[in-house]
């Protein structure tokens, strides 16, 4: 019975952690927030990001990223010939008040990986 | 007493903090409600600590003041659809003309999500010994994206209690949000408000 219970949550819990449908360049991380609801908050995010050692500013001209308050998603074209830190990135988003929950890059062009972020303890 | 006060105030304003924007974020801002006409300007030190100065006329007793102001995010809720924030708020400075201190303690509480927002605030100031309540309860009829000029419906209602006096006032309020502007303007017949702020 319990082994029973175990595999109907293990089932579900798969279907609830699906990812979502996401198109994700090689040359750009998406950056997956949380509590990003108003956009004169999340301006900060774009002041912050828009001064990323390796974001690539041809892509978005003036305003550096693209922000999706709907699904809380934030893209970053990145300049492939810098060294590509994400560290500095989700300290950034931090910095602006948001929690990160997940990165997700697609440098090989045909596999979307996803890491999760732990929450950061401020 | 009073210097014990003004030292725990000092010490508790550096535990303060109220629109907490971003990292290295400043901000300019301007509020003209019935009892204050209220000019500030502050630095975002941290994602948690906001620091600025204000200068103030209390409309009551047409004095005006100049002040540090310093304002803490004690606790923020991050979730998909919904952030929600603690905020506590100290001012304390000097009257302009007769050099006497005051200051000024709140708590700030709000939630919102990308329809609804509500916020409480209650202040006491030493300089008329009255004690502010607010709430707002806001809704915007169209959520709109990061690009977007958003246009949100507060009903503002605010509890004045000073000199044995209970001012009550109810106030609808327009505001309008456009990247990093923010214009609010209220008004009931009898009064009205403004904000209008910045951050950058």
């Amino acid at each position: 019975m319990k082994k029973n219970l175990l595999i109907l949550i293990l089932f579900f819990s798969s279907l609830f952690s699906q990812d979502i449908n996401l198109e994700v360049e090689k040359d750009e991380l998406v950056v997956e927030v949380s509590g990003m609801v108003c956009a004169m908050c999340a301006y900060g995010i774009q002041e912050g990001l828009s001064e990323l050692s390796f974001l690539n500013q041809k892509v978005y001209k003036d305003d550096g990223i693209n922000i999706d308050l709907d699904t809380q998603m934030i893209y970053i074209p990145i300049d492939l010939s810098k060294k590509i830190d994400e560290w500095e990135a989700i300290q950034i988003i931090n910095d602006a008040g948001y929690d990160t929950v997940a990165i997700y890059t697609n440098f090989e062009g045909n596999k979307i990986e996803k890491k999760n972020i732990p929450k950061l303890v401020s | 007493m009073k210097k014990s006060i003004i030292l725990l105030t000092i010490f508790l304003s550096f535990l303060q903090a109220h629109p907490i924007v971003f990292k290295g974020g400043k901000v300019i801002w301007l509020i003209d409600s019935p009892n204050i006409t209220d000019i500030r300007f502050g630095k975002t030190f941290t994602k948690k600590f906001y620091s600025g100065i204000r200068v103030f006329n209390d409309k009551s007793s047409d004095q005006s003041y100049i002040a540090s102001n310093n304002n803490l995010l004690i606790k923020r809720w991050n979730h998909s659809s919904y952030q929600a924030n603690i905020y506590s708020l100290s001012s304390v400075g000097l009257n302009i003309d007769s050099e006497k201190s005051m200051y000024n303690i709140g708590l700030h509480a709000d939630w919102e999500n990308r329809r609804f927002m509500v916020m409480h605030m209650i202040e006491y100031s030493s300089f008329n010994e009255s004690t502010k309540n607010s709430i707002r309860l806001a809704f915007t009829p169209k959520i709109t994206d990061y690009k977007g000029t958003a246009v949100w419906l507060i009903a503002q209602y605010s509890n004045h209690s000073f000199d044995d006096k209970n001012n009550e006032i109810l106030m609808p309020v327009i505001r309008i949000l456009k990247r990093n502007y923010l214009l609010e303007f209220g008004g009931n017949g009898k009064e009205t408000f403004l904000t209008l702020m910045t951050h950058f």
